[in-house]
């Protein structure tokens, strides 16, 4: 399979000979097992609301001005419930390609426990009680990038961006960079430099983390159809791309300092997490990641050569975390020291 | 709602069990339905309660930010 070639009919085409679980949602028998409100909660991909609220709590916290404390949980909620809202139109539309490969072959809808049409209907509720609550609870700005964002993972990405091009998650990342923003937008009601900087870290953050997975599971991605960078462009350019977008990650981390967002824990944390993160990847780029064929036996077994990649991934996230705590800690503890205190900046 | 001595096929409400109007025109299919397992009898309930809870948890939400946003622009004299 050529990588121009990837594209959702295609990917339909493979299916044929064993059709995905999905397509039989009509034919539930005796036997059929319903959906319980567990299901329907994984339908929110949980995993990634947590990093979801995580990061625009620090962007809400951060930000300066003051919100009503009760006006703070909810919009964080709606955050949430947003982000849920589009994993779930994302799993609605992604189920033949979820019931492909290994690490999604257990959502609720690729294995067909709820009904496709059932997934869009839970989603777009979902996505319009989201919006409506955090108009009514913080400003119309929030709740437009709160809309826009959803739309965004659920439109562009999902259907167009993720299986038509190997940029998908390099542009697609931008819907996951705007929680922070969205927290602060609550605050303020306004979009700020600040602001735009953390959204840029995580826009940068997502190319090395999602292809640092894609390495070690692109056998995944090619059975799918899904055009991954390693699958499209091979894995020595996938490793040079992972680097290339660690340099701009790094720099953009770097960032708040100089604009004042981040004080002295913050930059301790550039610092100290920034290196381990450039050795991994620099590791990443001399290792043979992505190249070897054995089989991908388990959800996260690592192939022999792929043991790099998989470190880096696990990291990420781990990086990130470690840098929005940081924010989170310096402004909602009280704990920020500028850098300018100690002669640094300014 | 499944009634003592129902077969499997026909679960569905009184008129398609009698067939009154099966073959008239504008006939409804019956509605074919299955025996549900206690497991899944239980998924359904667990199901039912949690639309419950999100609804009334939904409702007390809307009520509590009106109140939020009520007091705030009274304190701030509007």
């Amino acid at each position: 399979m050529t990588p121009s070639s990837v594209d959702k009919s295609e990917g339909g085409a493979a299916h044929a000979a064993s059709p995905p679980p999905f397509q039989d949602e009509t034919k539930s028998g005796p036997s059929a097992a319903i959906a319980g409100p567990r299901d329907y909660f994984d339908l929110m991909k949980p995993r990634v609301m947590t990093l979801v609220v995580f990061t625009g709590l620090a962007g809400l916290v951060a930000a300066p001005g003051e919100i009503n404390l009760f006006a703070a949980i909810i919009a964080v909620f709606a955050l949430a419930v947003g982000a849920g809202a589009a994993g779930a139109i994302n799993m609605a539309y992604d189920a033949d390609i979820d019931a492909v490969m290994r690490r999604t072959r257990l959502r609720p809808v690729a294995r067909g426990i709820v009904p496709v049409s059932e997934a869009y209907t839970y989603g777009i509720v979902f996505a319009i009680m989201s919006v409506l609550v955090m108009a009514m609870a913080t400003n119309y700005v929030a709740a437009g990038l709160l809309a826009f964002s959803i739309a965004f993972y659920g439109l562009v990405y999902t259907v167009w961006l993720k299986r038509s091009t190997p940029q998908n998650i390099v542009i697609g990342g931008a819907a996951g960079a705007f929680p922070p923003m969205i927290g602060w937008a609550a605050v303020t009601g306004g979009v700020e430099l600040n602001s735009i900087l953390l959204f840029a870290i995580i826009f940068l953050w997502t190319p090395p983390h999602s292809w640092a997975l894609a390495l070690y599971k692109s056998g995944d991605y090619a059975a799918a159809g899904v055009p991954m960078m390693p699958v499209a462009k091979g894995a020595r350019s996938t490793r040079i791309q992972i680097m290339i977008y660690t340099l701009a990650y790094l720099a953009a981390t770097a960032a708040p300092l100089v604009t004042g967002l981040g004080g002295i824990g913050y930059g301790v944390a550039v610092i100290a997490g920034g290196g381990l993160f450039f050795l991994l990847s620099l590791r990443v780029l001399m290792s043979k990641a992505g190249e070897a064929n054995a089989a991908e036996d388990e959800l996260y077994a690592v192939r022999a050569g792929d043991k790099a990649a998989r470190d880096l991934f696990a990291y990420s996230i781990a990086h990130l975390s470690l840098l929005f705590a940081a924010l989170l800690v310096e402004h909602g503890a009280g704990l920020y020291v500028p850098l300018s205190r100690i002669g640094w900046i300014g | 709602m499944t009634h003592p001595g129902d077969s499997p096929e026909t679960h569905g409400s009184d008129e398609t069990q009698t067939g009154a109007h099966a073959d008239g025109p504008g006939a409804v299919n019956p509605v074919e339905r299955t025996d549900l397992s206690a497991q899944d009898k239980a998924q359904r309930n667990k199901r039912n309660l949690a639309i419950a809870f999100g609804l009334v948890a939904f409702v007390v939400l809307i009520f509590s930010i009106t109140v939020m946003r009520l007091a705030s622009n009274i304190s701030a004299g509007g």
